[in-house]
């Protein structure tokens, strides 16, 4: 059932004005795309001179020599981002919500030390841990190829998200895990046939973000890959660019428009787990 | 180069890649990618650029692998500030690439570390031969009196202008050689006359390349060879004296602007926003200024020091091949080099992009495939060669260089900021240029 | 709806009982079975923990005490790199800069999340396209377009000073390029940015049963007095959750100040963010111990707020499966 407020208690006039404060903002949230939605139609000379939106010229090549613009065509660099994600996805639902419904329903020895820890994961800087584990994936053999970018999220390295899950997890109320326990459930299947359809829109906001932020993450893919025909898109995007020599910004606008429509898309596609809501009527029973 | 379909190449390529991802554990193996007979040679370049280079480079490794058929080299690139933390972390994980394009300002340390490969016996049996290379841009190359890299190019310091807006403003020619002061009032004439919003120069208080030149012109250099500050605090203290007096007769750009410009990127600079008329910087960036701007740019000279000043400009090199001192195959990583350098196939290849070649007869080949900025530039750099106006630089940056550059920005904007009188800017420069090569060693 | 805590008692009881009884068998009591599943759930993050995150952590503390250059050896220095810290004046304008930045844009961006989530989750025309329109700008986070979109609508002439001059207010102050301003931009950019709090908030409303509402509604409380007693109180683990992570995000929030200044933190390090700082002495100056050092101070800073913020939540979070 759809969470939503009954309309009669709504006042008639308050609609409008609130579609009028939406559309705003979403004018506001809109702009920076379609600021670059016209810049990949213009020639460079015409990007940073001209302040209108509409191109003079039309520069359809921005979009047909980007493509190409590397020794491998954009195709082969969005379809290793779309394995990268795909994985990491793959990897950070499964990892992350088996370590969330231990750390949110399992009382074990030691956790507030253990959840403690796994907090403290999330605060070191990145950049700082890159060397040594740069060092271990080398000793391995996992350069230049995904690994080092997959295997991770497998093992629950993104704790953001076990955190995430616990908060969601929590706020499920226990009843059914109670009626289930004295069915004589085991803790997996609490797991597998309560929890997780019951957290679906936390698992559907782990995969969502999971995906957008590996389709955008540029410094682990720049660091671990070094071959042209394992760039993800945002390394190839970036070589468009170079402060000591002719950069190609229409070119680089261009596919940057392009490489928003997948992760427009997934999160357009998983939003609906969103929308659905939660079936909450099991609780009655 | 522009693809107009696959090679073979690549589709195996892509379809060994697609398989290899999917395959997830399947490349767990022993660390070396499968492929490869047990004569082939395998070399690995790094090198920062756009796509533009990489498709130069490319082209460049296609005919070299022809002429050496047991060698495969693979390149990888991206751009010059993600460059250096990439390949420092290479080096940290013990992959250093083969062959490693370098900068002047980063050489000294990577040499003193030991990571580069020092070039004189390939030099002396003619894998590279620098029998016409411009030995002023050579010289000025090497770190301890030997070749550590060869020099893709050349540059001198310029200032580049907008050839329309001094139509436009109508209040004389650019002037063959300016002072300093001449520059200050050419600027301010031009200012007046162009209006509101658009200024004589851009303001060049934080461009080191600017600063240098002055300091060179009054006989001292950035860095003492020892690797302590060369600058006096004088030197700072007119030099920021100079550019308040700019500002205030609006002959350069207010700081407003000013502190927009971020030198690595083409489109915040003043001149090619159109809120300038100069902008100094390496002649090099010509093609780009231009590629980015619908006026016309044209290239001068950077102002004198006055009568008896030394010439401040200098041949500086924009970068540099080197080879690791590490590689496996010394014989094919100065091949490379060599081929580069001296090979017609591989000089036309990658042509004049990252600079006019230091071989006379390069530059020769190179002529009739010129663009019309490249000539420009090439036109200018004979042209500053013969005046005598150049004097070679013979101290190395040191480590630390780096750092000192950053703290000249960020005073010379608290000065311009008016956060900072010019008399206490210059003592904090000094003293932190001082704190800066101490801690880089 | 909730049952009788007394039977629950009874029934826990009964359970353990059992549980012992069975377990003698295996020599296993329940509460050491629950010990074992736990840890085996925990399986693949001990795995992470000890292969990937621990040995790099415990690296990185080891080169804060050491002076390394990427490139040679480390060298052992002690607590020379903590001590330079104190007298350096970068690292206090890095930090009281990441200080502004952390306790002006959370806030901010959680009311912003927090209203959007509301006025969407009302069951409007077209709300799932509004959803993801006020998401687009989080999917362009790190791109360069945003760096020169940005200067161009905070310079002087500016989109934003245009504005300002349709409502009368003259100004050529260039907003992004002064040192009092900068942050403030940058700020702006990260609010605008609401997108991911505010999914987070959506999926937290969609999990507040509905029953609620409805048994609210027949009991006659109004829409106000819903918000106030059900909608709030059960969306403090998602409003806790949020704050914590979006804390922890800006105390290490790089990109936004690295391509809006181009890597400097200028004008005049005004926004020289603590990773950027971190950032430029590590991979620029490769003086890696010093960064090391810096981010364990950094690290040791954010656990000591989010300890006060565990601590603080006790008053006010409320989760739904705790028994009181």
């Amino acid at each position: 059932m759809i969470n939503r407020l009954p309309r009669a208690k709504q006042r008639s006039w308050a609609r409008p004005f609130l579609h009028i404060i939406i559309i705003a903002g979403a004018v506001l949230m809109l702009y920076p795309v379609i600021w670059m939605l016209s810049a990949s139609f213009k020639p460079m000379d015409e990007i940073f001179s001209s302040a209108q939106l509409l191109p003079q010229t039309w520069a359809f090549d921005n979009y047909s020599q980007g493509w190409i613009a590397l020794d491998y065509s954009f195709d082969v660099f969005f379809l290793n981002s779309f394995l990268v994600c795909l994985g990491a996805v793959a990897g950070n639902v499964i990892s992350c919500s088996l370590a969330a419904y231990a750390f949110a329903r399992v009382n074990f020895r030691f956790k507030p030390f253990w959840f403690m820890l796994m907090l403290g994961t999330i605060m070191l800087p990145y950049n700082v841990v890159v060397v040594p584990q740069y060092v271990l994936f080398k000793n391995f053999g996992w350069i230049n190829t995904f690994l080092p970018l997959i295997v991770p999220k497998f093992l629950a390295t993104d704790a953001f998200f076990i955190f995430l899950l616990v908060q969601f997890i929590r706020a499920i109320p226990r009843d059914l895990d109670d009626a289930a326990k004295i069915d004589g459930c085991s803790h997996v299947q609490m797991y597998l046939r309560i929890i997780i359809p019951l957290a679906a829109p936390a698992l559907a906001t782990t995969a969502i973000f999971t995906f957008i932020w590996t389709w955008s993450d540029f410094f682990t893919q720049l660091i671990f890959l070094n071959d042209q025909s394992a760039y993800t898109v945002p390394v190839a995007l970036r070589t468009f660019l170079d402060g000591t020599g002719v950069s190609a910004y229409g070119q680089l606008f261009a596919i940057s428009i392009l490489s928003l429509i997948p992760i427009l898309g997934f999160f357009i596609a998983f939003q609906r787990l969103l929308i659905e809501g939660v079936a909450t009527s099991g609780i009655k029973g | 180069m522009i693809k107009t379909a696959y090679n073979r190449r690549q589709i195996l390529a892509m379809g060994t890649q697609s398989v290899a991802g999917l395959s997830l554990l399947g490349l767990a193996a022993c660390g070396s990618s499968p492929s490869g007979t047990a004569t082939t040679k395998k070399l690995q370049l790094i090198f920062w650029g756009s796509t533009l280079r990489d498709q130069l480079t490319r082209k460049a490794i296609q005919l070299f692998e022809q002429k050496h058929p047991d060698v495969k080299l693979t390149s990888q690139f991206t751009d010059f500030n993600a460059y250096w933390p990439k390949l420092s972390t290479q080096i940290a994980g013990g992959n250093e690439p083969d062959l490693i394009q370098m900068d002047m300002r980063y050489i000294a340390q990577y040499v003193q570390k030991g990571l580069l490969l020092e070039l004189s016996s390939a030099i002396s049996n003619k894998s590279i031969d620098l029998s016409d290379f411009d030995q002023t841009l050579l010289a000025g190359s090497q770190v301890n009196g030997k070749s550590y890299g060869i020099p893709l190019g050349g540059n001198y310091q310029a200032f580049l202008y907008d050839e329309d807006l001094i139509t436009q403003a109508n209040v004389g020619p650019v002037p063959d050689t300016f002072t300093w002061d001449e520059f200050g009032s050419y600027c301010a004439k031009l200012a007046k006359a162009l209006g509101k919003g658009v200024a004589g120069t851009g303001d060049e208080s934080s461009n080191v390349t600017a600063f240098e030149i002055w300091v060179r012109q009054r006989g001292r250099d950035l860095y003492t060879p020892e690797g302590k500050v060369g600058f006096t605090q004088k030197d700072a203290e007119d030099w920021f004296s100079y550019w308040s007096s700019l500002r205030k007769t609006g002959a350069c750009v207010p700081i407003g602007e000013a502190a927009a410009v971020n030198s690595g990127s083409i489109p915040t600079i003043n001149i090619v926003k159109g809120q300038a008329v100069f902008s100094l910087t390496l002649s090099n960036l010509l093609s780009a200024y231009q590629a980015a701007m619908k006026h016309k740019v044209g290239i001068h000279a950077t102002p004198t020091g006055g009568a008896g000043a030394q010439p401040g400009m200098y041949l500086k090199t924009s970068m540099l091949i080197s080879a690791s001192s590490k590689t496996s195959d010394v014989a094919d990583s100065t091949a490379f080099i060599g081929f580069l350098i001296n090979d017609p196939a591989g000089i036309q290849a990658i042509g004049a992009e990252r600079g006019v070649p230091g071989s006379a007869k390069a530059r020769s080949l190179l002529q009739p495939q010129l663009t019309d900025s490249q000539k420009l530039v090439v036109a200018y750099q004979d042209a500053i060669t013969k005046s005598g106006n150049a004097r070679a630089k013979t101290v190395l940056d040191p480590a630390g260089a780096g750092a000192v550059e950053q703290s000249l920005m960020r005073i010379a904007q608290a000065v311009g900021f008016g956060h900072s009188s010019v008399a206490d800017g210059a003592k904090a420069l000094y003293a932190e240029a001082q704190k800066d090569l101490a801690q880089g060693s | 709806m909730i049952r009788n805590p007394e039977n629950l008692a009874r029934i826990d009881a009964k359970e353990t009982e059992q549980d012992t009884k069975r377990a003698r068998g295996f020599n296993l009591s329940a509460q050491g079975k629950e010990n074992l599943t736990g840890y085996l759930f925990l399986l693949p993050w001990f795995a992470g923990l000890i292969l990937l995150t621990a040995g790099p952590m415990f690296g990185s503390l080891y080169l804060s005490f050491t002076r390394f250059d990427l490139i040679s050896s480390p060298v052992w220095i002690g607590v020379q790199n903590y001590l330079a810290m104190l007298q350096d004046p970068r690292w206090l304008s890095a930090v009281r800069v990441t200080l502004i930045y952390v306790f002006f844009s959370v806030p901010l961006k959680m009311l912003f999340a927090l209203a959007l989530a509301l006025m969407l989750n009302r069951g409007l025309r077209g709300l799932s396209i509004y959803r993801a329109v006020y998401y687009v700008p989080s999917l362009l986070g790190g791109s360069v377009a945003i760096a020169i979109l940005w200067q161009q609508i905070f310079d002087a002439n500016g989109l934003v000073n245009q504005v300002l001059g349709m409502i009368g207010i003259k100004s050529t102050t260039s907003w992004i390029s002064s040192p009092n301003y900068a942050l403030g931009t940058l700020i702006v950019l990260a609010v605008w940015q609401f997108g991911s709090p505010m999914i987070i908030f959506l999926a937290g409303l969609k999990q507040i049963p509905s029953e609620y509402y409805e048994a609210a509604t027949t009991d006659g409380a109004g829409k106000i007095y819903q918000f106030w007693r059900i909608t709030l109180p059960l969306l403090t683990p998602i409003v806790f959750f949020n704050m914590i992570l979006q804390m922890i995000g800006a105390f290490q929030a790089f990109t936004p100040a690295f391509i809006v200044s181009g890597g400097t933190g200028g004008p005049i390090d005004s926004t020289l963010f603590y990773t950027l700082y971190i950032y430029q002495e590590g991979f620029g100056n490769l003086h890696m111990g010093y960064a090391s050092a810096m981010a364990w101070v950094l690290l040791v800073a954010i656990a000591l707020f989010t300890a006060l913020a565990f601590l603080t939540s006790r008053y006010w979070v409320f989760y739904q499966d705790e028994r009181r």
